[in-house]
């Protein structure tokens, strides 16, 4: 028997009057028998299920498992994935934000870090570039709405500082490999320069609004002052790689940009001539501030010596010191007063004389522009900026010579604040004088304030405390009046 | 869609009204569909009339209970589940008889004694088939059976018997070549 032959054969055992088959009755009956049972159980429990039941019944009626194991598996694997690149998106995206000191702010840097070794794994020198001028655009927006905390300043002038050097040495490698290219990134370069040099001269004005209107100590200052000058420095980077990046772009480009540029230095410049002022301004009005301080201290003291004396005869003495005194404090504070406004003049003048320099050379630049000179003119304009940076540097200079003073004078305060116990007990003593009426107390006290009359150095007057404790040991009996 | 397809389709609707409703007329139309082809499992098994009667009904019972007293419970196959329910009804039968100690209800590899009767020449040829088919093992049975008997396809009589393809091919393909040789000799 071929197997065809057996195949049939079993096809045909189906065959409706095969003894294989059930009969028609038992199949009749035994579905009236099976109905009539199940219909009764039927009544006992009908669950009612909610929809999301049903939903979930036909799902698992209609999904065969193998495919059902298949989906979960999918849908595991998927959720796997989306959670990671989520949260990693997520990360990113709210790292974006995060200012320097916060939790994800090394994600941030990681992630600026990433893409840049990606760019230059593959030597994509444009992306490159874009990337570290991205970097310094941030670092520099950072620097503008962060916390002056020194630190953190510090560690983000410094980032800055080197994505600019790479922004830099990435753009000159661009050039030499590919010119065009180099013309097309140019653009933007000049654009990103812009707006990362306008930031940095805000972060400038800020500081040096912050410094007028909040009282800081002149350490305080001295480290801003730092920091402005790092700040001032890589500003001047930042437009040299300007400045580069208009010698590769288009004549007509090129010319509206420097024009636009130069307009921009000689404001800048006046803008330093105004903030100079200021400086100026403030630096006299602490000098007076610092004259009617002393001269308030000093009536003050005056006074407490008057309320003692109105119950004696007033001593001339007395009076005679306190005048002679504040003649002295007024002609200490004015010789230094002298000497700042002296300094202030001369810079000011040397501000003004470049500015008028710098307009000059406007004037060259845009001559050349004018003949299409597009080199020259750049090299003009980096003459601008020389000078710009020479200003900058001068009133630094200023700012930093003023500093000094103000912590020269501060030590000074500290010694004399050393010494103050003993001016008080001076004081004191002044007072008891007429109390006394004892000839040898008058005359010892006598002594003591012509010995105070000739003591300029304060090291000297600390000599005196022996004596002085002696006057005060009177005190019980003045008292006793 | 094709028949098969909507065939499918349809058994899901019957199946889920049963397991969400204990709709009876669906589980009715559900019987309709499978009487016969879990009576012929029985009997090729059994080979008594009466018996196979019993256990198809028995069947159907517990696939109705199983199904309402599990209604979320995700059913792959629903023949399947009826052959599945026809094979272990089988086996506790046997086991039972096996313990009252009863003769069993032939010997298996028999002619049934109601076929021995007819004397049809071509119901004689078809019993021979039947007597060789049962001369095979139970693997070999159900293979030839769900596949040329009931004309399932490999897959669906894989699925049936829940055995991968391939070992389904392999396994109808043995025992089509036992059958072979027990009839040759």
């Amino acid at each position: 028997m071929t197997p065809r032959e057996l195949q049939q054969q079993l096809k045909d055992l189906r065959k409706t009057h095969s003894p294989i088959n059930p009969d028609a009755s038992f199949v009749a009956q035994s579905k009236k028998t099976l109905l009539a049972r199940i219909s009764s159980t039927k009544e006992h429990a009908a669950p009612a299920y909610s929809l999301g039941e049903k939903l979930y019944i036909i799902g698992r009626l209609l999904v065969s498992q193998k495919t059902a194991r298949m989906v979960r598996v999918t849908a595991l694997m998927c959720m796997v994935v989306t959670t990671t690149v989520a949260g990693w998106t997520a990360g990113v995206s709210a790292s974006s934000k995060s200012m320097p000191g916060d939790a994800l702010y090394s994600v941030k840097l990681a992630t600026e870090k990433t893409q840049i070794m990606v760019a230059s794994a593959t030597g994509d020198k444009e992306t490159e570039t874009q990337l570290h001028l991205e970097s310094a655009k941030r670092r520099t927006t950072e620097l503008h709405q962060m916390d002056k905390e020194p630190k953190k300043v510090k560690k983000v002038v410094a980032r800055l500082k080197k994505s600019v050097a790479s922004a830099n040495e990435t753009f000159k490698e661009l050039k030499a490999q590919d010119s065009e290219k180099a013309k097309v990134v140019a653009k933007e370069v000049t654009q990103k320069t812009e707006d990362i040099s306008k930031t940095l001269k805000a972060v400038v004005v800020d500081t040096a609004q912050d410094a007028r209107e909040v009282t800081h100590t002149p350490d305080e200052k001295q480290e801003e002052l730092v920091l402005t000058k790092e700040v001032v420095e890589i500003r001047h980077d930042i437009d040299l790689a300007e400045l580069s990046a208009i010698a590769v772009l288009d004549s007509e480009d090129a010319k509206d940009v420097l024009e636009d540029r130069v307009e921009d230095m000689i404001e800048d410049a006046q803008e330093v001539k105004e903030a100079f002022d200021l400086v100026a301004e403030q630096v006299t009005s602490t000098s007076t501030a610092a004259v009617a301080s002393s001269t308030v201290g000093i009536t003050e003291e005056d006074a407490q010596t008057q309320e003692v004396v109105t119950t004696s005869t007033p001593a001339e003495g007395t009076v005679s010191e306190d005048g002679s005194l504040q003649d002295a404090e007024q002609e200490e504070v004015g010789d230094t007063e002298e000497l700042s406004l002296e300094d202030m003049e001369e810079v000011a003048e040397q501000i003004d004389e470049s500015i008028e320099r710098m307009q000059e050379i406007a004037e060259e630049v845009q001559q050349l522009l004018d003949e299409g000179s597009i080199d020259a003119a750049i090299e003009k304009t980096k003459d601008v900026q020389e000078i710009t940076q020479e200003t900058d540097d001068r009133v630094l200079e200023v700012q930093e010579q003023i500093i000094e003073e103000e912590q020269k004078e501060q030590r000074e305060d500290v010694q004399e604040g050393e010494s103050e116990p003993v001016e008080a007990q001076e004081g004191v003593e002044e007072a008891e004088q007429p109390q006394e009426h004892a000839t040898d107390t008058q005359e010892h006290s006598h002594e003591n304030q012509d010995r105070e009359h000739s003591d300029t150095d304060p090291i000297e007057i600390e000599d005196d405390v022996e004596p002085v404790a002696e006057v005060v040991s009177l005190e019980p009996e003045r008292e006793e009046i | 869609m094709t028949n098969k397809t909507h065939s499918m389709v349809s058994e899901k609707k019957l199946l889920y009204r049963v397991q969400a409703h204990k709709d009876a007329e669906a589980f009715g139309r559900l019987y309709d569909t499978y009487i016969e082809k879990i009576y012929r499992f029985v009997y090729v098994k059994i080979s008594n009339h009466t018996d196979a009667e019993d256990i198809t009904h028995d069947v159907f019972l517990k696939v109705w209970q199983y199904l309402t007293q599990n209604p979320q419970k995700r059913i792959a196959s629903v023949s399947g589940l009826f052959y599945t329910t026809a094979r272990n009804t089988i086996v506790d039968v046997y086991r039972k008889r096996a313990k009252q100690q009863v003769v069993p209800i032939e010997d298996g590899y028999g002619v049934p004694e109601e076929c021995r009767m007819q004397k049809i020449d071509t119901k004689m040829e078809v019993e021979t088939i039947l007597v060789h088919v049962k001369k095979l093992k139970e693997e070999y049975q159900d293979i030839i059976l769900l596949r040329y008997i009931e004309g399932y396809s490999l897959k669906e009589a894989a699925q049936i018997l829940d055995k991968k393809y391939t070992h389904t091919r392999v396994l109808l393909h043995r025992a089509m070549k036992k059958l072979q040789e027990i009839i040759s000799v």
